[in-house]
């Protein structure tokens, strides 16, 4: 599949396919016009000068002296100097010329046929339209010709052509726009799939709703077909990955058993690399299982209800230490974090755990909300890390604080990997109550990357 | 002290049957998740350690149907699954504590005598302290708390685990069936000679008025208190 960015859009496309078909339309119909227009005034002149050249022959009366014409059966405008319509009739050696000729001359033909029609230039910018037809009157014959100008005609369509040209290009216009604003209303179903697409990756919707024109429609089949395969691969990893640590974790305690044996303990050289050896396997596969089961974006998650689920928590980490603390809960009773409940209790539980370790008396759990991300933070009134390069070093340093306490380094490790699988941050500062206060970041909305 | 182990993982459990014993601990071991459901209704345990992950029921199944039947039996959950809204889940269905695998054998063995200790009312201090007599359940060795130098006596495994029993039980009247029944295996033969010559021991050691005879009844712990 090739795309090419300076490819036109579809929008670019109809319009331009749009305005040709209109244009050629309205070259071909002006065109037809001119044509039937041009032949129509044509028959209508021919007419009349077929109409004059009858008119005359009436008018061609015998008298006593020869033939002579009636003045009374002329038309006016054949008096008219220049008035566009003509005649001139030959017989034996004389010519009658209508008045209207004055002193120009009709250019004729040489021979014209008989009946034939010809167009020919007038006085001034006349255009004429001349017809011969020769007839036997009076033991005579006669050579009728009339001349009519057409030219009025012509400029009259030439103004009517115009006015349509003008009146055609506005046509054009108005259905640009109508296009314009038609295309929208028809790609409309496309932005809502987009919408909808960066939902899905948000983890807020599983599948792209079908109530699509029927144009659409296949193409969204295929995207949804598409995500729920994605989806149950990426679950049948999880799971396998899941059972996978699940099942590591017997053989591991067996193996971490073993080694304490006395006989395994009293040579140094090989208990120090073997429970190093395992105590990182552990790892590993902690921070596997902890990454396997995180819900960061699959769209199915339980909410965090914190009423409900810190003081459980709380209540499991005095069971774990055997030790009370005072803790201080500064969030709202209702409060509902949009985060999957096992997500944030592993982010709390490590947390909180290693303040169960470090506190003196007293924790303080902070759960503000701000416009863009939900920041919770743990503190304690223990050691802390006075140092910010200290600090910093603990964060960089693969987020491992003290490695002489078991399971410290580890705990904040999963924290770090939670918050960045939600694409927070985590920091860790000076706490008000004298110890650490470590501060985690969620942003609210997963925002899909490159939007 | 006797103790239910139910676990499927054989490497596991005779890695920890050995370690519990060499702690004074009477330890059944169990593999199938349904014969777990009646145990601790046939017999009287102190504890149990109980893996989540079993075949033919799951452990938080049993949890919740032991703890529905209002059996009290402390349990010491021991699993893989050890995520923090795992460990809630086990907790809210009754365990009294709960420990990850893998764990370093020596944390379970404090774990479990911490919960023994405060399943009968004890302090969880490092020492034993009941009636003037201090026991340090690690080196398995007593001494009077009013003689705090010196190493104090050292015990036999019988003698510890019996001396052991009785400090969770003080001022109770106590069986030679019972302390059979909390001391010994299942498939050990309980011989009430032995717990005899263990007093008789016991007495050498820390004088005679340590432990009360009561005819016919069975025994008294009292300690060094007049």
């Amino acid at each position: 599949m090739t795309f090419k960015p300076s490819a036109l859009s579809i929008k670019q496309q109809l319009g331009i396919a749009i305005l040709l078909v209109l244009a050629l339309l309205g070259t071909g119909i002006g065109a037809g016009a001119y044509v039937l227009f041009d032949r129509f005034q044509t028959r209508l002149t021919e007419q009349a000068v077929q109409l004059g050249i009858e008119r005359l022959l009436t008018a061609i009366r015998n008298g006593a002296s020869g033939p002579y014409l009636d003045q009374t059966r002329l038309d006016p405008a054949w008096n008219r100097p220049l008035s566009g319509q003509y005649f001139l009739i030959r017989f034996a050696d004389q010519q009658w010329r209508s008045r209207s000729l004055w002193d120009t001359d009709l250019l004729l033909p040489a021979d014209p046929a008989n009946r034939a029609v010809g167009k020919i230039d007038g006085p001034g910018s006349q255009q004429l339209l001349v017809m011969t037809q020769g007839f036997d009157r009076f033991g005579q014959h006669f050579d009728i010709t009339v001349a009519n100008d057409y030219s009025p005609l012509v400029r009259e369509f030439h103004r009517v052509l115009q006015h349509f040209i003008v009146l055609w290009v506005i046509a054009l216009l108005i259905a640009l726009l109508l296009l314009n604003s038609w295309m929208r209303r028809a790609l409309r179903p496309l932005d809502k799939t987009r919408h909808q697409l960066a939902a899905i990756q948000a983890g807020e919707e599983q599948l792209l709703d079908e109530q699509v024109p029927e144009e659409l429609l296949p193409l969204i089949r295929q995207i949804n077909q598409l995500l729920t395969q994605t989806r149950q691969s990426l679950l049948r990893s999880r799971n396998a990955l899941g059972n996978l640590g699940h099942a590591l974790k017997t053989p591991l305690a067996v193996l971490s058993s073993l080694i304490e044996r006395d006989v395994i303990r009293s040579r140094p050289e090989l208990h120090q690399p073997l429970r190093s050896q395992l105590d990182q396997i552990n790892e590993r596969v902690q921070r596997e299982l902890n990454l396997a089961q995180n819900a960061a974006g699959t769209g199915a998650f339980e909410p965090f209800i914190a009423a409900r689920e810190l003081p459980a928590l709380i209540d499991a980490l005095e069971k774990a230490h055997r030790r009370h603390l005072a803790v201080d809960h500064h969030y709202h009773g209702d409060l509902i974090l949009p985060f999957d409940r096992a997500d944030l209790l592993e982010v709390f539980g490590n947390l909180l755990d290693n303040a169960w370790k470090w506190a003196a008396s007293k924790v303080a759990l902070v759960i503000v909300e701000t416009p863009t991300h939900w920041q919770l933070s743990v503190e304690d009134d223990g050691p802390g890390i006075a140092n910010l390069a200290d600090r910093e070093q603990a964060l960089q340093r693969g987020y491992r604080l003290d490695e002489s306490v078991a399971g410290q380094g580890l705990g904040l490790a999963i924290v770090a990997d939670t918050v960045t699988a939600y694409g927070g941050e985590m920091h860790l500062e000076q706490a008000d109550l004298g110890g650490l206060a470590v501060r985690v970041e969620l942003p609210k909305a997963l925002l899909p990357t490159g939007d | 002290m006797r103790l239910l182990l139910v676990e499927d993982s054989v490497a596991l459990a005779d890695e920890l049957l050995p370690r519990l014993r060499s702690e004074g601990y009477a330890c059944d071991w169990l593999v199938d998740g349904r014969d777990a459901l009646r145990a601790p209704f046939d017999d009287n345990y102190d504890a149990a350690i109980l893996d989540l992950g079993l075949p033919g029921k799951s452990g938080l199944d049993i949890l919740q149907e032991w703890r529905a039947a209002g059996q009290g039996l402390p349990v010491l959950v021991l699993t893989a699954r050890n995520s923090w809204s795992d460990r809630i889940t086990g907790l809210g269905a009754g365990a009294d504590d709960y420990l990850g695998k893998p764990f370093h054998p020596d944390e379970l063995v404090l774990r479990l005598r911490a919960l023994l200790r405060r399943s009968h009312g004890a302090d969880t201090t490092p020492l034993l302290t009941v009636n003037g007599i201090a026991l340090d359940e690690t080196r398995q060795c007593v001494r009077s708390i009013s003689d705090d130098k010196g190493d104090g006596i050292s015990l036999t495994g019988g003698e510890f685990s019996l001396l052991r029993y009785f400090m969770l039980n003080p001022r109770r009247l106590l069986s030679k069936w019972q302390l059979a029944e909390h001391l010994y295996r299942l498939d050990a033969e309980r011989n009430s000679n032995v717990i005899e010559v263990h007093i008789s021991h016991l007495r050498d050691k820390l004088g005679k008025g340590i432990i009360e005879t009561r005819r016919g009844q069975g025994y008294i712990f009292r300690g060094l208190v007049p």
